[in-house]
């Protein structure tokens, strides 16, 4: 609990042993961004659209942004709003902020998905009960693995 | 997991929706446990009387909780943990989402695949 939480976020950060302009080039390119993101729509410009589709388990969503940085081999952000089948979408985005650093023959790759304090919250709140629901159902299996495992 | 659905989780909401409440979570992280007074003097632009809604509003929320000194002649507030770690598990979705999609930014580099500018070297011009 030593993070700060001034933004409710994810952050992570790695080091990738390609310079930034090859990183650039997969993260940032139509062509490039389906092969680490996916089938994707996707506009590489400032402004540009951006929707792909994500199966997370049982849920089906579909999320779409638009391209808020482009800065070639610094920084590519972009907003997310998730929309699943048969809801609203969120009336507020999040966004997806990448940046590159060159590291040596490497590249240090930080990603921040920030915003979700932002998200109104019955929307928040919805989303969270989603989420324990799944979790629950989580925790009854791996509570029958480990009796399993036991007997 | 230890919030109930319901009242509690929109209370939990509505406490993190307000930026000040999110400081005085954060200033409690690092200095806690704290007086009402003590996290007051901290919001030198905000009214006591506001400063003790927020609180309030985290205490109704279960993010904080107030604990008498061991001699019982004052309470301070800390910060009650389980309700931001549950939280925490919420956006461990979106973590686990984005390392899958880095491990897959990491393959495809190691893998070479082509560039845009790329392209042209993969399929050389014949002689």
């Amino acid at each position: 609990m030593e993070k700060r939480r001034e933004a409710m976020q994810v952050a992570l950060e790695r080091r990738i042993p390609a310079p930034p302009a090859k990183i650039w080039s997969l993260l940032a390119s139509a062509d490039g961004m389906k092969h680490w993101l996916g089938p994707t729509i996707y506009e590489p410009r400032l402004g540009g659209a951006i929707t792909f589709d994500v199966q997370e388990g049982e849920r089906r969503f579909h999320m779409f942004g638009e391209v808020t940085r482009f800065e070639p081999e610094v920084a590519l952000h972009f907003t997310w709003t998730e929309h699943e089948a048969g809801d609203e979408p969120w009336p507020t985005p999040t966004e997806v902020q990448i940046s590159l650093q060159a590291d040596g023959e490497g590249t240090l790759v930080r990603l921040v998905h920030t915003g979700f304090e932002q998200l109104p919250a019955e929307i928040a709140q919805q989303e969270f009960e989603g989420y324990q629901a799944g979790w629950g159902r989580r925790d009854v299996l791996a509570a029958l693995a480990a009796l399993l495992e036991q007997g | 997991m230890s919030i109930a659905a319901g009242p509690r989780t929109s209370a939990l909401f509505d406490a993190l929706a307000d930026p000040t409440r999110r400081r005085i979570l954060d200033l409690l992280r690092r200095h806690q446990p704290l007086r009402a007074g003590e996290i007051a003097a901290r919001f030198p632009s905000r009214s006591r009387p506001g400063i003790s809604r927020h609180l309030r509003v985290l205490r109704r929320a279960a993010m904080v909780r107030l604990v008498a000194s061991s001699d019982r002649r004052e309470r301070r507030y800390e910060i009650n943990p389980a309700p931001l770690q549950d939280l925490d598990g919420w956006l461990d979705r979106y973590r686990s989402f984005w390392e899958g999609k880095l491990d897959a930014l990491e393959q495809a580099a190691a893998a070479g695949e082509p560039d845009q500018g790329g392209q042209k070297s993969k399929y050389p011009a014949k002689p």
